[in-house]
């Protein structure tokens, strides 16, 4: 036969390659006899073709064997699956140590997310009942300042009038403003209640479920009020409340229109009561004004609205009306309101969001460590069982099989931990309310948590088994059983993930020693005034109207040392007015300045000392007309001199020293106060520090009471209340730090089940070096040395890490603790350790042991 | 166990080789007794299921220069496979004898 009546060559390349190498030698023989049969009969280039087109039907997919019919049916299935969760069951039992280990860390981890998970579904919540949500919009008002564009949502009176009349795309408008303890008399009965006053259009776009009487309606009337169920009862107890009538405010005879649902706690807009808007305009001019920014306004659009349009015609309203070019104004959807309400130079710059963010973020990496754990441990273990994995492929288990064994180990031990955890969310929970001022509920009938608990069981499952079980079964069954495994690979790869895990819990660590350094620095802050032994006594109109009588019966209590008054608690000092002016003020410059109306001997019984002038005195009727500021006033201001200068119209007549208000956190910012007693609503006591303090307070009592009879006697020492609020924000921070340290507790439970496995393992090898003369420190020194380089490693990448965070996150506080390098080292220091402490344990225990122990027997 | 109609032709030209039953003179055979033109996978596809299912077994033969040292796979029928075989024909003659002689007059010649 000539040498080229060959078959195509790529036939054949194709054949070797991609055909069933089981059969390819008497498949090749076959087909070349074949071809010389086709040259002959039908000629070369057609036998070529037809080799080449047998070839194609006999590659691999064509010929491919169908799978033994029995390994696939159900009942096998069912037996195999029992006999796999018996397994996982009796591993589970075998190991405790390592089980408790991972039960443990799975279920703190898995606790937290469930935690985690309800704090962010109920965030996500908020205001989220209202079925017309998305159609509502906040009115907002941009201003501009010398610190760039201040936003916020108080609003002027006559916007939301304007819109419901001259824009046809807005469907409601509606004013609101909030009140405090107004007096309402029932049947003779004074109560102090907080409500809002609202116009009847709120009503027509937020969703409150009315039981009786048509809330819109009955607000449109002067003379009607709605309130709450909760309301109702604290009023009139059993009785019907519709129809009754109520004193509010001493003027105002009003029925009871309508009673509502108590309004969810997870509604922005909070009420217990529901007054008129129309009845407030009637007692407050400044309503009418338009630059006067005091309410908040609301809308409700048509469907394909154009809110850009919008913001540009309500901006137009504004300026034609105000002669305002630095203000414009803008609608916010109702919907992003409470999770998007921080704006940076007038545009949304998160809020609540971010910390959300941060929330699961830190959950995701509570759980990665616990699964960590679970890696670590399952493949440290791989040689124990190694043999069964062996021994299981050699009896015909398929690698397919094998991982899902493991799968089903981790999804039986991480269904344990969900549901103790579980168990364990739903009794911390009354606990983590009471502490942060949540109301979280772990509604166990509700279809949504049940489905995603089990779904971050799923997830939390196929992450901590995918590793091993992939792993564990690639073992070579000869290699296995034949007890050549000393050379498993993993130990590169645990080391990693150990590196991982302490670089977190030391990261977490820094953070929350730099967080306790900086509450314990904003804690020492010096103030600038006498928080000890100052009483805040609240007034109502009637004190107010009589205040002189008051002051001068209190000064005749003999522990009492001064007394003043003031329109706002020294903690809160009242809101910021901008479009001030003073001497030098260069045209466009503006300052938002914090005012506030007091009283006499101010300075004196607050303890703010006089930098420059004097204090208010009533020798000098033209003080009446004075203002004082503070020196951060003067400093943005820029005054040289300014004794005497006319700030906002009024001329200074004293400097004080700045003074902490509003954020204890904060810049102190520029403070103007003025002397007028007719908005004192805050009655300062400075009183004796002696055992007879309550005493005093009660004589105070007395002539409170024999001026205004019904009205409690509410009083506060500012130091406690100050203190109070300072602890609220720290709890949350220590809350976080709380997640932490549990962070550091799981990392540290895993590292302490792989050291003391590993320990064991080498304990053969110990005792022989014990044997050849190595000394206790240098079974330990060989030992600890592969786990405590890790955690180095992990020291090394994340302090600077660490140090760019804190320096970041610190930049948006004012009041800031200075970073000093013990942080860092603490951190690192406290860490390093506890590892060691936990490395060095099971080190000891094995340099202990006596050789003969570990030699004598040969597994 | 079913024996299909190919497979049943391949069983029974595999035993009537007797000792010189391989792929080629498998397929060669087909072609020539039943003059339809067979493809040589479709013959080992079958060969294979027929060895899966037990009616034939095989072994590898000696290296021979022509197939450039390359073995032949030679089949016989086993007992189980010539079993089948004969149950199948069993039905058959059954078949036959049960249908009236005179319903098949007409294709007869």
């Amino acid at each position: 036969m000539p040498e080229n009546i060959t078959p195509p060559n790529w036939a054949e390349k194709l054949l070797r390659n991609l055909g069933r190498p089981e059969t390819l030698e008497e498949v090749e023989g076959d087909l070349g006899e074949l071809f010389r049969i086709w040259v002959k009969e039908i000629g070369i280039r057609k036998a070529k073709w037809r080799y080449a087109f047998t070839v194609i039907t006999l590659l691999r997919p064509f010929t491919k064997r169908k799978q033994a019919p029995q390994n696939n049916t159900v009942a096998n299935l069912y037996f195999m699956m029992t006999s796999y969760f018996k397994m996982s069951w009796r591993t589970l039992l075998k190991n405790k140590v390592s089980s408790i280990i991972n039960i443990a860390g799975l279920t703190l981890g898995l606790a937290t997310s469930i935690i985690i998970m309800l704090v962010v579904m109920n965030e996500l919540n908020y205001d989220q009942f209202h079925s017309n949500l998305s159609k509502i919009y906040i009115l907002m008002k941009n201003q501009e300042t010398n610190d760039g564009i201040s936003t916020g949502k108080s609003t002027a009176g006559p916007m939301a009038e304007a819109f419901r009349t001259g824009f046809p795309e807005v469907q409601y408008a509606a004013r609101m403003a909030g009140f405090d303890e107004q007096q309402v008399i029932v049947n003779d009965n004074a109560f102090y209640e907080s409500g809002i006053y609202a116009d009847p259009d709120l009503f027509r776009m937020m969703t409150f479920n009315s039981f009786a009487g048509n809330v819109a309606e009955i607000l449109s009337s002067n003379s009607a009020i709605v309130i709450t169920k909760d309301m109702a009862t604290k009023l009139f107890a059993q009785e019907n409340p519709i129809g009754k009538t109520i004193l509010f405010n001493r003027h105002h005879v009003l029925t009871v229109g309508a009673v509502v649902e108590n309004v969810p706690s997870n509604s922005s807009i909070k009420f217990n009561m529901v007054v008129p808007f129309a009845l407030f305009e009637k007692e407050n001019d400044w309503l009418k004004k338009w630059d006067d920014n005091r309410i908040m306004t609301w809308m409700q659009f048509h469907l394909k609205t154009d809110i850009f349009l919008f913001n540009k015609k309500a901006t137009q309203l504004l300026q034609q009306n105000t002669k305002d070019k630095a203000e414009s104004l803008f609608a916010y959807p109702f919907k992003d309101l409470y999770l998007r309400s921080n704006f940076s130079n007038g545009h949304p710059n998160g809020g609540r969001i971010s910390a959300i963010k941060m929330l699961i973020g830190f959950g995701v990496f509570m759980l990665l460590i616990a699964c960590i754990n679970f890696m670590n441990i399952a493949t440290a273990q791989s040689e124990h069982r190694a043999k069964e994995v062996g021994v299981r492929k050699v009896l015909g288990a398929s690698r397919k099989w094998i991982i899902f064994q493991f799968l089903n180990e981790s999804f039986v031990i991480t269904f344990l931990s969900l549901f103790i955890a579980m168990g364990f969310a739903y009794l911390i929970i009354p606990w983590f309310n009471a502490n942060t001022h949540s109301e979280l509920s772990f509604d166990l009938m509700s279809f949504r948590v049940w489905s995603l608990v089990l779904g971050i069981g799923l997830l939390t499952s196929l992450l901590a088994g995918s590793y091993p079980s992939f792993f564990l079964s690639r073992f070579l069954p000869v290699r296995v059983l034949k007890g050549r495994i000393s050379n498993i690979k993993g130990g590169g790869l645990r080391r990693a993930l150990v590196t991982f895990q302490f670089a977190i819990s030391v990261f977490i660590l820094i953070c929350t020693i730099i967080m306790y350094s900086q509450f314990d620095y904003v804690r020492n802050r010096p103030l600038g005034y006498e928080q000890e032994n100052l009483v805040d006594v609240h007034l109502d109109s009637m004190l107010t109207a009589k205040f002189a009588y008051l002051k001068d019966e209190v000064l005749k209590i003999p522990n009492v040392k001064s007394a003043t008054g003031g329109s706002n608690n020294i903690l809160y000092s009242g809101g910021a007015v901008t479009g001030m002016d003073w001497p030098g003020r260069k045209p466009g410059e503006d300052l938002s300045v914090v005012v506030a109306d007091v009283e006499y001997d101010w300075s004196k019984t607050i303890g703010i000392k006089m930098i420059e002038g004097r204090d208010f005195n009533p020798a000098f009727k033209s003080d009446l007309t004075g203002c004082i500021i503070n020196e951060s006033a003067v400093a943005k201001m820029g005054l040289q001199r300014p004794l005497g200068c006319m700030v906002g119209g009024h001329p200074v007549i004293g400097v004080f020293q700045n003074f902490v208000f509003n954020q204890p956190f904060g810049p102190i910012a520029p403070m103007a106060v003025y002397l007028n007693k007719d908005h004192v609503s805050h009655f300062y006591v400075r009183i004796q520090n002696n055992s007879e303090w309550r005493r005093t307070l009660n004589n105070i009592e007395k002539i409170a009471k024999s001026i205004s009879p019904d009205y409690p006697f509410h009083f506060s020492f500012t130091k406690e209340e100050y203190q109070h609020r300072f602890n609220e924000i720290a709890n949350t921070g220590l809350m976080i730090s709380l997640f932490g340290g549990m962070t550091i507790f799981i990392s540290c439970l895993g590292l302490f089940g792989l050291s003391g496995f590993v320990a064991e393992r080498r304990s053969k090898e110990m005792s022989i070096r014990k044997v050849f003369g190595a000394s206790v420190i240098g079974v330990l020194i060989s030992l600890s040395k592969d786990f405590l380089r890790p955690v180095i490693y992990a020291l090394l990448v994340v302090i600077p890490l660490s140090l760019f965070a804190a320096q970041f996150i610190l930049s948006n506080v004012s009041y800031r603790v200075p970073l000093s390098w013990w942080m860092f080292a603490l951190g690192g220091v406290s860490i390093l350790v506890v590892a060691s402490t936990i490395v060095l344990y099971h080190g000891w225990r094995t340099a202990q042991e006596n050789p003969i122990v570990r030699l004598r027997n040969e597994q | 166990m079913t024996l299909g109609e190919f497979e049943e032709i391949v069983l029974l030209v595999t035993a009537s080789l007797e000792n010189e039953a391989y792929g080629v003179t498998i397929t060669q055979e087909i072609e020539q007794q039943t003059g339809r033109s067979v493809g040589f996978n479709t013959v080992h596809t079958t060969l294979q299921r027929l060895e899966e299912k037990g009616f034939i077994s095989s072994k590898m033969g000696g290296a021979t220069a022509e197939r450039g040292g390359r073995r032949k796979r030679y089949f016989t029928i086993t007992p189980l496979g010539t079993r089948a075989v004969r149950d199948v024909k069993e039905i058959r003659e059954k078949l036959w004898e049960a249908v009236p002689s005179k319903v098949l007059r007409w294709s007869k010649s």
